[in-house]
């Protein structure tokens, strides 16, 4: 997210530059000036850095904003090129005009600076409209017990774990829909004491895993589109917790024998950091967005 | 002289401050990026119109 760097590193120079042309020229105008070039800089930048763009449209960007600013500058430097430093009869009668405007000033910039910030909020209440993408689960039929236990004695095998689900999104909204991530982790659990073990089976969404997918931007859904988000269990428990390598750990009855009593996986999602030894409470307490259970076969 | 205006004029200034800081933090991540592509492009027009405000106040 170079944008963010961007914005961070050209702050402090641009807040700098500020007070020494305040200082210096005592003028507002050239403040928001100055914040207007800011903001532009800032918004080619948004646009590179969040829209995965090709090498051609970052260069034809890069280009066009070059252009755009050079020919800018350029219709300036004429523009005071053309006010003669001497008092001429043009320049006394410039004088005179500004003077008039300083005397009875319009406020039609300040109607379009009004117009603007209210088409600003119509984009934040349209989008705003735009609520969550719908959501379908579907799940493996059951999970095989020595696939997940191979995940268990190894500790971590990543991406290619065991499958657990598949997300599907859909979005019949006419503008993309942001998918907010939730927590996401499946558990050890027995139907028949509802008896669930605090050890989590770790899930990947799509090869990363759920925690850290929070610290990444959101996914959205194209409009009219779907967006699909694989659950698979790459590690359980901490790894390397339980000392030596997976054939000394096979050969430990305690070990084998830990996970006998559980016949499913309980797949649970929250919005808020969860954790098998969580779960129990927050499914009293009706706090999961998902709530599932895959039988486990032998 | 601090006239009560200026006072109440700075006192909602903050509160707008508070109110875009506020829904920036919480609220920003959750629109789409178009929609944050397009809100920046109407900061920047909302920078120039004030520009054009002051300047032509000699401001």
């Amino acid at each position: 997210m170079f944008w963010q760097v961007l914005f961070w590193v050209l702050l402090v120079p641009v807040l700098i530059v500020m007070g020494i042309v305040y200082g210096t020229s005592k003028q507002l105008y050239k403040l928001f000036q100055i914040l207007a070039t800011y903001t532009y800089i800032i918004t080619i930048a948004y646009v590179i850095d969040v829209f995965d763009l090709s090498r051609d449209w970052i260069l034809a960007l890069l280009t066009l904003s070059a252009i755009l600013l050079l020919i800018l500058g350029y219709q300036l430097t004429k523009r005071h090129a053309k006010e003669p430093v001497s008092s001429s009869k043009r320049a006394s009668k410039r004088a005179s005009k500004a003077k008039a405007r300083r005397a009875s000033p319009s406020r039609k910039w300040l109607w379009a600076t009004l117009g603007v910030v209210l088409v600003m909020l119509v984009v934040i209440i349209v989008s705003g409209f735009a609520s969550d993408a719908a959501r379908e689960v579907s799940t493996v039929e059951s999970v095989s017990k020595a696939e997940l236990f191979n995940v268990a004695v190894k500790g971590n095998v990543g991406p290619s774990g065991v499958n657990l689900a598949t997300l599907t999104y859909t979005n019949d909204f006419f503008l993309p829909v942001v998918i907010q991530d939730e927590f996401i982790t499946a558990c050890w659990y027995s139907t028949s004491t509802r008896e669930v073990l605090a050890e989590d089976l770790q899930i990947l969404i799509n090869g990363a895993y759920s925690y850290q997918d929070l610290m990444r931007p959101f996914g959205e859904v194209p409009p009219g589109g779907t967006v699909a988000r694989k659950l698979t269990v790459g590690q359980i428990g901490v790894p390397y917790a339980v000392p030596g390598t997976p054939e000394e750990k096979l050969a430990r009855d305690d070990y084998v024998g830990r996970y006998a009593a559980y016949d499913a996986v309980l797949l649970v999602a929250s919005a808020d950091m969860l954790s098998c030894s969580d779960v129990a409470a927050m499914r009293a307490d009706g706090k999961l967005s998902l709530d599932i259970t895959i039988p486990l076969r032998e | 002289m601090l006239r009560l205006e200026h006072v109440l004029y700075s006192v909602g200034g903050l509160f707008a401050a508070s109110a875009i800081i506020y829904f920036s933090w919480e609220y920003l991540d959750l629109l789409p990026r178009i929609a944050k592509t397009v809100l920046l492009g109407l900061v920047l027009v909302v920078f120039l119109c004030l520009a054009y405000h002051f300047q032509e106040r000699d401001l």
